[in-house]
C-alpha cells in the first residue's frame, strides 16, 4: 500500500476501498502504522478517513438475529429429513465423446486385469479380535470404521469389490459409521449395501452410525444417524423386517423382538468408545454383566434379590474401581474383592 | 470465521463425515440467520431454508466442489433458496415484486443508549441507507458487515462484476450527497483504531 493513491480520496472512495474497509472492520498492527502514518503525512485527509470509518462502524451497530434457540430443533429436523430421504436423483443419459470413450476401453481391459490380479487376494479372511477391557478402532477396505469394545471380534473377506455388498460378521459389541456410497436409492448396486451379520439378526445399511451389541443370546441395535433395516435370519415369518430411525432402539432375542423403542440420549450408548463406563436406569444384573462381558471379572450374587436393584438415571465413570464405589454407595451393597478380577456383591450387612 | 479450518471441514464433509457435516452447521446456522433476517422477518422461513439447503449438501455431497470459501458458497445457496420462497409466499399474499424478494432491511432497535451527538449521526447513516434500493442495501450489507470483495459480492448476488461495482457506486454516492465534505462534524462513534 502507498499513500500517494489516497491523497486525493473522496469519503466515496474510501468507502468503496478494500483495504480500508479491511482496516475498519478488523484492524491488525500492520494496517493501524500504516494509516497513522498516512495520516501524519497527509494530515488534511484526517477529517475524511475519521468520518469514512464512523459511517462503517455506524452502520456495523445493527442488530443481529442468530436464532440460537432454534438451532437444536432445526438440527433435528435435518437429521430426520435425510433419514428419511429417498436419495432419488433423475436418471442422466448422456454420451461421452469419442476420446473419453476410448479411454474407456482402455480402462475396462485395465480394471480386468486388476479384477484378476486382485482375485488373488479376494478371498483372504480378516479377523479381528479384541481382549477384555480393550477397545480396538479398525478401519475397512471401504473406508468404513467400526470401534470394538473389549471382547469382541469382528470379520470380513477379501477387499471388497464392486459386485458384491460389504459384508461383516461381528460377535460382542461395536460402534460402526458406515461410509455411505450409494446415490440413487432406486437402484443400489452390489456393492452399496453394508451388511452386519450378528446373533440372529442382519443389519442392512447404506451409510449410518449405529451400535451393535450381540452377547448372552441377545442383540441390541441403537441407530445414531441414517437410517437401517434389520432382517431376522430365521424362518419364522412372524417376524418381519424392522425399519430403524436416528434415536431407535431394538432389542432381539430368542428369535424375537423384545423391545421397540426410542431413546432419549441415543450417543450415551456409545460412550464406552472413549473408555468411559456408563449406563442408564442400570439395573445391578446389567453391570455385573458388563463387568464380564468387557471386562473379564467373574461376578458372583448369592442373593437373586440383588439382581433387580436398580440405579436410576445416567453413571458416567472412567474406571471399574470408580464404578464400583458407585454401585456399592448408590444400592447401599457390600462389594468385596476377593481374588484378581473375582467379586462377591452381598447385602450390606448391619454394622 | 477461519477458512482453511472450515475448508477443512468441507473436504471431509464430501467423504461422508457426519461430524464435520454437523460442524459446518454449528458453525454457520448463525450467520445464515443472520443475513436471511435481512431479506424476510419470517424466521420460519429462513429456517426451512436452512433445512433444505443443508439437506441438499447431505445428499448431493459426493457430487459438490470445493468452493474457494465455504462460507460465501453457504450465503450464495441460501440466498437462491430462501429468494425461492419469499418469492412464493408472495405470490399467495398478492405482493408481486419483480425479480427482488419485498426488502433487504437492516434495523436499530438496541440502539437507545447513544450520546445526543452520535445519535445525530447515526440518524443520518440509517436514513441514507435505509432510503436506498433493496439490492444497494444488500450490497453495503455484504461489504461494510461482511467485509466481502467486489467479485465475491458478484458471485453470491448472482451479477456481473461491473454491476456489482455500479450498485455500491450508486450507494455510496447517496452517502457522499448527505454526509459530504462539510456536512458535518466528524464524530469518532467507537472509532478506537488509533
Amino acid at each position: 500500500m502507498n499513500f500517494e493513491k489516497y491523497t486525493q480520496f473522496t469519503l466515496q472512495d474510501f468507502l468503496a476501498d478494500d483495504d480500508f474497509i479491511q482496516w475498519v472492520i478488523n484492524p491488525g498492527e500492520e494496517q493501524n502504522a500504516f494509516w497513522q502514518s498516512f495520516l501524519q503525512a497527509e494530515p488534511q485527509q484526517k477529517n475524511i478517513v475519521e468520518k469514512a470509518a464512523a459511517t462503517i462502524l455506524q452502520y456495523r451497530k445493527q442488530d443481529d438475529f442468530y436464532n440460537g434457540e432454534h438451532k437444536e430443533l432445526l438440527w433435528n429436523r435435518i437429521e430426520q429429513s435425510i433419514a428419511e430421504q429417498p436419495l432419488t436423483t433423475s436418471k442422466k443419459v448422456f454420451r461421452l465423446p469419442a476420446f473419453m470413450r476410448i479411454a474407456a476401453a482402455i480402462m475396462v481391459v485395465a480394471g480386468v486385469s486388476y479384477w484378476m490380479i486382485s482375485q488373488y487376494n479376494s478371498t483372504k479372511q480378516h479377523l479381528f479380535t479384541t481382549a477384555f477391557g480393550e477397545v480396538k478402532t479398525i478401519t475397512l477396505p471401504d473406508h468404513s470404521q467400526v470401534t470394538l469394545n473389549g471382547n469382541s471380534s469382528l470379520a470380513y473377506s477379501g477387499s471388497w469389490n464392486k459386485d458384491a455388498a460389504r459384508e461383516v460378521w461381528i460377535k460382542g459389541e461395536g460402534y460402526f459409521n458406515v461410509t455411505h456410497i450409494n446415490r440413487d436409492s432406486l437402484h443400489i448396486k452390489p456393492n452399496e449395501r453394508f451388511i452386519v451379520h450378528c446373533g440372529d439378526v442382519n443389519i442392512e445399511v447404506l451409510g449410518t452410525t449405529f451400535n451393535v451389541k450381540a452377547r448372552h443370546g441377545k442383540t441390541n441395535v441403537a441407530l445414531i444417524t441414517g437410517k437401517i433395516r434389520i432382517d431376522y435370519t430365521g424362518t419364522d415369518t412372524a417376524n418381519k423386517a424392522v425399519i430403524m430411525r436416528p434415536g431407535d432402539y431394538i432389542e432381539y432375542a430368542a428369535k424375537k423382538l423384545l423391545v421397540n423403542k426410542r431413546l432419549v440420549k441415543p450417543a450415551l450408548v456409545s460412550t464406552w468408545r472413549s473408555s468411559e463406563i456408563s449406563f442408564t436406569d442400570a439395573t445391578l444384573k446389567e453391570i455385573a454383566e458388563t463387568l464380564q462381558d468387557n471386562y473379564g471379572y467373574s461376578v458372583t450374587i448369592k442373593d437373586p434379590a440383588l439382581f433387580s436393584l436398580k440405579i436410576e438415571g445416567d453413571i458416567s465413570v472412567n474406571s471399574v474401581s470408580d464404578l464400583l464405589d458407585v454401585v456399592a454407595t448408590t444400592l447401599n451393597i457390600k462389594i468385596e474383592q476377593t481374588a484378581d478380577k473375582h467379586i462377591n456383591i452381598t447385602k450390606q450387612t448391619a454394622p | 470465521m477461519r477458512n482453511e479450518a472450515n475448508s477443512a471441514l468441507w473436504s471431509s464433509f464430501k467423504q461422508g463425515n457426519w461430524d464435520a457435516y454437523a460442524s459446518l452447521y454449528n458453525n454457520y446456522y448463525g450467520p445464515l440467520n443472520n443475513y436471511g433476517y435481512k431479506f424476510t422477518s419470517n424466521s420460519k422461513l429462513i429456517e426451512d431454508a436452512i433445512h433444505d439447503l443443508f439437506v441438499r449438501l447431505w445428499i448431493t455431497r459426493s457430487n459438490l466442489g470445493d468452493p474457494a470459501s465455504v462460507k460465501n458458497y453457504l450465503y450464495k445457496s441460501l440466498r437462491n433458496t430462501l429468494i425461492r420462497k419469499i418469492k412464493t409466499e408472495e405470490k399467495y399474499t398478492g405482493i408481486d415484486t419483480e425479480d427482488y424478494p419485498s426488502g433487504f432491511e437492516v434495523s436499530y432497535n438496541s440502539q437507545a443508549d447513544l450520546a445526543i451527538e452520535e445519535k445525530e449521526f447515526s440518524g443520518k447513516v440509517k436514513n441514507i441507507i435505509n432510503s436506498l434500493p433493496p439490492r444497494q442495501k444488500e450490497i453495503i450489507y455484504l461489504r461494510f458487515y461482511e467485509g466481502l470483495s467486489y467479485d465475491e459480492i458478484a458471485d453470491i448476488m448472482g451479477i456481473g462484476i461491473n454491476s456489482a461495482y455500479k450498485l455500491l457506486y450508486k450507494a455510496l454516492e447517496n452517502l457522499q450527497q448527505t454526509l459530504g465534505p462539510s456536512a458535518l462534524l466528524c464524530l469518532l462513534t467507537g472509532f478506537t483504531h488509533f
